[in-house]
């Protein structure tokens, strides 16, 4: 199979998904016992009050037509509007994703630059000195609370020793913000070559990404280290070492074979730590996407839970279609289970 | 002059239950045995009696808990036990080839299966790469892989199992070892394969006027193939000498129930398989390793038994054996 025939088919699955992923969170939100109607309407409203504002959302209508309607709308790229700000859901979605994705490729990233060579060097090492140092900090970031340990990291590197900027967004209060191009305040500095504004960037993003890539960290090296011994242990090493190959050709081979699994299992990280990267945003001021749907469900503004919890399974879909496409481009063997 | 001298070789799994108690299972007991130059030996014994682990011992492939606790390997005059992995690698691959029990397993398989054994060439022989290749592609014409050129190019997953084996095969024997340890390496394969297998790898030896572990438990192959055989049983070879003799007058209780066992002796109104069970490697008893089930065994048999020589090349581990 051709890799565009297996793209084609992976994105008609999509569609039902998509579909699916939709009416679950639809019915959710309704189903979860808020009522947005005294919450905007105000605690002095009448009955009558509360009836028209109930109208006015839409709310009075039989539940299928809510959600036919609301179908509707995303066919059109109308997710409507927040109920508590009337913003548009759509353009804040568009204002706040890369917001929080810089956070979260930056953590998962030097995550998984930090994990992957320290896993595979404990799994090379099995039971020595260093796969006990790194099963013990791998422990130790897997229970280490998020929240707690973005406070501390505060107090320490901003109260105490004033090395990290005040934890309040992601450039200084007192710098203008470069032209947006990506959306991303140290890549739009790079890009219109305001050097002080990418210095501001940075040392913003220091200790949010820190906190985020001890949290990602901790299970990349564990998997990487559980998958690269599994593959020491195969049948084929052996034979390679009875063939006396060297020990940096069978690390090699070690590490080519432990790729998929391990690029899968940062795939997956990335999608399951965004609920991480919502604290974390919360805790730095951060202002994404993550902070905002957090804000929407406390606040029942049903229309940008559903847009926020959309854009997450879309993202959780492209970013399992990206890792399809590099298992297939990396696996000889891809094609036979497509 | 041997080529391979085995002597008191003794292989143990040692580890620590969940109280932190050490426990050992002595799987390779005192286990000696030597290999001349060009000849063919075989190593028979049911599932678990360590015969491959004999193999993974001489080419220092075990893996932990497993470590060789006593004894000695040498290979033309080298001592191999306690060698360091890279002067190992001089050995390995290029003196002493092996051949296991599962190809498909045995290949990289995100390697096309010529890379593979170029890069077993480039191991251990200062040559070009292409030099390499036209070896690899000699390799496999050899061992009767049609079409090589095509095949250089196959991933592991597309080969069967026979070609597979033709091709570790050919991995083996490309850098012309003088000993060739072939592990069980046909178990894998469909029947008609297997017989091909096993005549390609006895021709190859012969021309190549190879030495060969033979390790199978299959007697009919040792009867084919072997000049010698020694049979082991839970950890230690029992008895072992020129194959005729063995098969003609077994000596050891075990290895007259072994062969009593083998399908050509099954007759319409008695199949007499092998009853009982290996003993337990966690408690082995301290004489004969057969005791419990030998139908011969006596009060002395509690005791270590001696290696009694029934000719000047065949004898058993046995008390009840008359010297």
């Amino acid at each position: 199979m051709t890799l565009g025939r297996f793209l084609v088919r992976r994105l008609l699955l999509v569609v039902p998904l998509l579909v699916f992923i939709a009416f679950l969170n639809f019915m959710l939100v309704r189903i979860s016992g808020q009522d947005p109607t005294a919450l905007i309407a105000g605690p002095t409203a009448t009955g009558g009050e509360l009836a028209m504002v109930r109208a006015e959302l839409g709310l009075d209508r039989p539940l299928h037509e809510q959600f036919l309607v609301y179908i509707g709308n995303i066919l059109t790229w109308n997710l409507g509007q927040s109920w508590v700000n009337k913003r548009s859901v759509l353009n804040d979605i568009w204002l706040r994703l890369p917001i929080t994705l810089e956070l979260l490729f930056w953590g998962v990233g030097l995550g998984a630059l930090i994990g992957i060579p320290v896993g595979l060097r404990a799994a090379r090492h099995h039971d020595g000195r260093f796969d006990q140092l790194a099963r013990f900090l791998s422990l130790l970031g897997f229970s280490t609370p998020t929240y707690w340990l973005g406070l501390v990291m505060i107090l320490v590197f901003f109260y105490f020793l004033n090395w990290a900027p005040p934890a309040m967004g992601r450039i200084s209060l007192l710098m203008t913000a470069p032209p947006v191009v990506t959306g991303s305040y140290l890549l739009d500095g790079l890009i219109a070559q305001k050097w002080d504004v990418v210095q501001s960037a940075f040392a913003q993003l220091v200790l949010p990404v820190t906190a985020m890539a001890i949290v990602a960290a901790a299970p990349i090296i564990k998997q990487a280290r559980a998958i690269a011994l599994d593959v020491q242990g195969s049948e084929f090493v052996r034979s390679a070492q009875a063939a006396g190959l060297s020990g940096a050709v069978i690390r090699r081979m070690v590490a080519k074979n432990s790729a998929t699994p391990v690029i899968t299992f940062v795939g997956t990280e990335l999608t399951a730590l965004i609920g991480t990267a919502s604290v974390i945003e919360y805790i730095f001021s951060w202002g994404g996407l993550g902070q905002w749907g957090l804000q929407a469900i406390i606040q029942a503004d049903f229309m940008v839970v559903q847009g926020y919890v959309l854009t997450l399974a879309l993202f959780s879909v492209l970013v399992f279609l990206v890792i399809d496409v590099a298992v297939f481009l990396l696996e000889p063997r891809a094609e036979m289970h497509a | 002059m041997s080529l391979l001298v085995v002597e008191d070789l003794h292989t143990h799994f040692v580890s620590r239950d969940l109280d932190n108690r050490v426990r050992t299972a002595k799987a390779l007991n005192s286990v000696s045995f030597a290999l001349a130059e060009g000849e063919v030996l075989g190593l028979v014994g049911e599932t678990g009696a360590g015969k491959s682990l004999t193999a993974f011992s001489i080419m220092g492939l075990l893996r932990p808990p497993a470590r060789i606790v006593q004894g000695s390997v040498r290979f033309a005059g080298q001592e191999l036990v306690g060698l360091a992995p890279e002067q190992l690698n001089a050995v390995r691959g290029a003196r002493i080839a092996m051949v296991g029990q599962n190809p498909r397993g045995a290949l990289d398989p995100l390697t096309r299966v010529g890379e593979q054994i170029v890069r077993v060439i480039l191991a251990h022989q200062a040559v070009s790469r292409e030099a390499a290749r036209a070896a690899a592609l000699e390799a496999m014409a050899r061992v009767g892989i049609p079409d090589p050129a095509r095949r250089f190019r196959s991933w592991p997953h597309e080969l069967s199992g026979g070609m597979a084996q033709r091709v570790l095969i050919a991995m083996a024997l490309v850098n012309r070892p003088t000993l060739l340890i072939a592990d069980e390496p046909t178990t894998g394969l469909d029947v008609t394969v297997q017989a091909q297998i096993l005549d390609l790898l006895r021709t190859l030896v012969r021309e190549m006027n190879m030495a060969a572990l033979v390790i199978t438990h299959d007697l009919g192959v040792v009867a084919h193939y072997c000049s010698r055989m020694a049979v082991m049983f839970a950890g230690r070879i029992i008895e072992m000498g020129p194959v005729e003799a063995v098969f003609g007058t077994p000596r050891h209780p075990y290895t007259q129930a072994l062969i009593a066992a083998t399908p050509e002796n099954l007759t319409l109104d008695g199949a007499s398989p092998l009853g009982g069970r290996p003993p337990d490697l966690f408690a082995l008893p301290p004489g004969c390793h057969y005791v419990d089930r030998c139908p011969i065994a006596t009060e002395a048999c509690n005791a270590l038994p001696p290696w009694r020589s029934v000719a000047a090349d065949h004898g058993a581990l046995c008390h009840r054996v008359e010297s």
